[in-house]
């Protein structure tokens, strides 16, 4: 075992919040190790526009396999969360960056005015795009935003007018994409050859801060001295090492907060670790037009609606208490190019009736779509519920032999009503447009968000120690040296894409971050 | 473990099934694309740990490649998906990996690479 000299604070994990935090406890003068288990790459220098290695192989994702084990059906081994490896994290997603809305955050114990001008510094950070005041459901703002929104390409325009047609308010969906983007649309899983996604990137490089790539967490230990907590890792070689600090902060994927937490025995009083854990529901309808729409040639974020978000399909008499956003445009599924959209169709994304599944019908037909498509895809609130759970599973190991992620989950019914809605919803989109041939994904338990990588809640934040596990800057109850950081902290999921909320929150950590470490 | 490379015949059959999956009726196909190429570098490079199961799909294929896809699709056997994604990996990847012969696959899509792949 490698001992490391003392550090006032240990990030493990750099991804959104990890990066966040670890640059703003360096900034402020703290001596800061951040430990990444993926790699430390140059999104711009390191770019490679190779479907295969992206959009097949998912080169920048985790592959370990992760346990489900949905509504009690026998235990699947994937990989489920599409997890990003690698220091800088989001830069390989799409760069959504929407804040949550004042009625999302009616069970947390901070409101939207105490996160408002932590928004503010995060859309900074990020340099999102908007245009603000643009429809009735957009959060309150103080200001505009930083940077213009994206222009959209002509085949999304025409849904922004179908969605007018239908009494909806479509948007330019907030952004985290700099101005160096040249519109290649190549995001999703694939980093930036522009650097204009760059994330939390920018700020890892300042004195105090020592970026240690390839480290992979293993436990949290108490060693009875001073400082009084270290982290042991295994490095690329599978060398041991520890690294003491007197303040720890586990910034990584909420369900690997999880299992580290259990694995080092942290949080185990009051038997909320782990529960809660929601992901976002996500359904989809896509389209064949007559004309080339080209709408891969874009960012994803070309049209938003969310008329149907937040309690109003409930007011009109929907069967579901909150909904979600619709947004037209490339879905995930599709993004990278030709082979990306082909490989989808009958996969991940339905043919439409009629188009046999290989032969010369499915190849004329992919090669006539591809240019003509058009998606409409679904975000919706997953309601929390104790009984949805990460735990350690008892059998299947990760490549290090710790024991794998095992997702417990079971939809909540008003979510399945949720998804049936918004499905419809997507469809008459598509239909009033113009779509020629449209396409819906049939109804599943599987939460969509999960192939998106959106996990929350399992280290809920509250200020009653008996219903969470940490309070409102993530010390976790009972400790005054372990912080959580990231989405594993948000008490509800709400039905927004969870970057601009996780660096919000880091943000907002940051001093106290600073204080605990200085004592 | 078995035999990490495919011999003669197995290349012959995986470009029949291939040629099943994405057939040269209306324009360019697999065969025109060397679909075949890219996916044997596949399965004895990074898919190496699929051949076994593959072997059995080849060995049928090699009298019956329409039956043996059709038997496939109408199974709802994984593999059948394994070989279509196969298909379109060889179709239109960039051809520095194999496939896509002088980008036929990318001009039947209308479309060519807008960035280089790095291979």
């Amino acid at each position: 075992m490698i001992v490391h000299d003392p550090v006032d604070v240990c990030v493990v994990g750099l991804g959104a919040a990890g990066g966040t935090i670890a640059s703003g406890a360096a900034a402020a003068g703290r001596s800061v190790v951040g430990l990444e288990a993926g790699p430390r790459e140059d999104p711009v220098r390191s770019f490679d526009a190779d479907e295969v290695a992206h959009a097949v192989d998912r080169r920048l994702l985790w592959s370990d396999p992760e346990v489900m084990v949905l509504d009690d059906q026998p235990p699947q081994v994937g990989p489920w969360l599409a997890r990003n490896r690698g220091v800088g994290g989001p830069f390989a997603w799409s760069g959504f960056a929407y804040r949550m809305l004042p009625s999302d955050l009616e069970s947390w114990p901070i409101g939207y005015e105490d996160l408002e001008p932590w928004y503010e510094r995060a859309e900074e950070l990020l340099q999102v795009r908007g245009l603000a005041g643009e429809h009735p459901y957009d959060a309150p703002r103080r200001g505009p935003y930083p940077l213009p929104p994206l222009p959209r390409v002509p085949g999304t325009e025409r849904l922004a007018e179908a969605a007018r047609s239908l009494g909806w308010h479509p948007y330019h969906p907030p952004a985290a994409v700099g101005p160096s983007c040249d519109r290649c649309g190549l995001c999703t899983f694939y980093g930036c050859h522009t650097g204009a996604k760059g994330g939390t990137l920018a700020h890892l490089d300042r004195p105090g801060l020592e970026v240690r790539a390839g480290a992979t967490a293993v436990e949290v230990v108490d060693t009875a001295g001073a400082p009084r907590r270290a982290v042991r890792y295994l490095d690329e070689r599978g060398e041991a090492h520890e690294q003491p600090a007197r303040v720890v902060v586990l910034a990584l994927n909420a369900p690997y907060v999880t299992r580290l937490m259990l694995l080092s025995g942290l949080g185990l009083d009051n038997d909320q670790l782990g529960r809660h854990l929601t992901f976002h529901t996500g359904t989809m309808a896509w389209g064949v037009f007559d004309e080339v729409l080209d709408v891969d040639r874009a960012p994803a974020q070309q049209v938003g609606v969310a008329d149907l978000s937040e309690a109003r399909p409930a007011a009109a008499g929907a069967p579901f208490r909150r909904g979600g956003l619709l947004h037209a445009g490339m879905p995930a599924a599709f993004t990278g190019g030709p082979l990306a959209f082909a490989r989808a169709l009958d996969t991940t994304v339905p043919l439409p009736e009629g188009v046999p599944r290989y032969g010369d019908g499915l190849l004329r037909f992919a090669a006539h779509a591809y240019r003509r498509h058009q998606a409409v895809y679904v975000l919706g609130e997953d309601l929390p519920q104790p009984e949805n759970r990460v735990e350690l599973d008892p059998e299947v190991t990760d490549r290090h032999g710790l024991p794998a992620v095992r997702y417990v989950y079971r939809p909540h019914p008003e979510d399945l009503a949720q998804q049936d809605h918004l499905r419809e919803a997507a469809r008459r989109l598509l239909e009033k447009a113009g779509a020629t041939q449209v396409a819906a994904l049939p109804p599943s338990p599987v939460p969509g968000g999960i192939f998106a990588g959106h996990a929350h809640g399992t280290t809920r934040m509250g200020h009653d120690e008996s219903t969470s596990v940490a309070d409102d800057v993530g010390l976790v109850h009972g400790t005054d040296d372990v912080f959580v950081a990231g989405a594993g902290l948000f008490v509800t999921a709400s039905a927004v894409n969870p970057l601009l909320t996780i660096v919000a929150l880091a943000l907002r950590a940051v001093p106290a971050i600073v204080d605990a470490s200085g004592r | 473990m078995s035999d990490q490379v495919l011999d003669d015949g197995e290349r012959a059959a995986l470009a029949a099934v291939l040629a099943v999956i994405l057939p040269s009726t209306s324009g360019p196909g697999a065969t025109e694309a060397r679909a075949a190429d890219h996916a044997c570098a596949r399965l004895e490079g990074p898919l190496a740990h699929r051949l076994d199961d593959l072997r059995p799909v080849l060995a049928r294929a090699a009298e019956d490649p329409e039956g043996t896809v059709a038997d496939l699709a109408d199974a709802g056997d994984p593999r059948f998906e394994e070989l279509r994604s196969l298909a379109w990996e060889g179709f239109l990847c960039d051809p520095a990996r194999g496939g896509n012969h002088e980008g036929v696959g990318w001009a039947r899509f209308g479309t060519g690479p807008r960035r280089k792949a790095r291979r």
